[in-house]
């Protein structure tokens, strides 16, 4: 039995579900940015060493 | 509830993963952009950014740099310690994005994470967040010319999202869809990253440039290594998670 069919007999809530996890990408994707993306001086200095690793666009 | 457990499992597996990308930075990424920067120009190097402040007048070189004379991490443990920290906090953003993919998916059983799966979700990872945005936009370490951060950024983001939705249409779309994926990989590069005429390096001395450059290729050979490994540990933790926990739990309880 897969988890969708448990899912379905226990009754997940769908709608819910797809809400926190859109909430957790877009909490990701906030902290992402203020890494590698926030134009700030000071973030920029701070995370400099890591958005060149990772190759994100820096200077 | 599955946003919070979410939030703690990422805590764990950006942590795993900050570990395994901090070990390759600082053993083999760090010297080489420490080396690239001592070859900008005094000016630029951050503890000498915080002695300009101090009030000594003073010219900047020909870079559009923004280090200028705004606050940085000292050189040695202070800076160390700023990278830990960004190394961290790019593991839990990471790791946040795809446990939330990964949870909705299994939710709905469109999959079933094992571990070998968790590994070819890292590489799909490196494949669309590094290894796609670097054949337009290689890595770059300090000094190098390149075009406003901006328009680069953009391509960045277009790349990374149109390589993500194109690994997603090939792999979860029918048959016949799957072309389509293949399109939404290469049109960024059809599209083309934001370049510079000219040389990279604008340094005077050749010497110096023939150095840059070969610590350059160093330095895209090895950030990849970097990323590939931070983006396996990602994968196969962040399955491990989801798999064990993250939802299996929420099937129990509900």
């Amino acid at each position: 039995m897969s988890s969708a069919d448990i899912n379905v007999k226990v009754g997940v809530n769908t709608s819910s579900s797809l809400l926190q996890t859109a909430a957790a990408m877009a909490f990701g994707l906030a902290i992402l940015f203020a890494v590698g993306f926030a134009p700030m001086s000071a973030a920029h200095n701070a995370a400099h060493d890591t958005r060149h690793t990772l190759a994100f666009p820096c200077h | 509830m599955l946003f919070s457990r979410i939030v703690y499992a990422s805590l764990l597996v950006g942590l795993l993963s900050a570990l395994v990308l901090s070990a390759v930075q600082q053993w083999q990424v760090a010297p080489i952009i420490f080396a690239a920067e001592a070859y900008e120009g005094a000016e630029y190097t951050p503890t000498l950014a915080a002695e300009e402040a101090d009030g000594h007048s003073h010219e900047h070189g020909h870079h559009d740099h923004s280090h200028g004379e705004e606050w940085a991490p000292a050189d040695g443990a202070e800076r160390l310690f700023y990278s830990l920290m960004s190394n961290l906090f790019a593991g839990i953003g990471f790791s946040l994005v795809l446990m939330a993919i990964m949870s909705q998916l299994q939710l709905r059983g469109m999959i079933n994470l094992t571990p070998a799966k968790g590994i070819l979700w890292g590489f799909a990872g490196f494949v669309a967040v590094f290894a796609a945005p670097a054949i337009g936009l290689p890595p770059e370490i300090p000094g190098i010319e390149a075009p406003p951060v901006e328009y680069r950024q953009i391509w960045w983001l277009l790349t990374v999202a149109l390589t993500g939705a194109g690994i997603a249409v090939l792999i979860f779309a029918s048959i016949r869809y799957k072309v389509a994926g293949l399109a939404l990989m290469l049109l960024p590069h059809i599209i083309g990253a934001p370049m510079i005429s000219g040389a990279e390096f604008k340094h005077p001395d050749p010497v110096v440039v023939a150095e840059l450059t070969s610590l350059h290729h160093e330095f895209i050979t090895i950030s990849a290594v970097a990323n590939l490994l931070f983006w396996l540990v990602i994968g196969l933790a962040s399955s491990w998670a989801v798999s064990r926990w993250i939802v299996k739990h929420d099937v129990v309880e509900t």
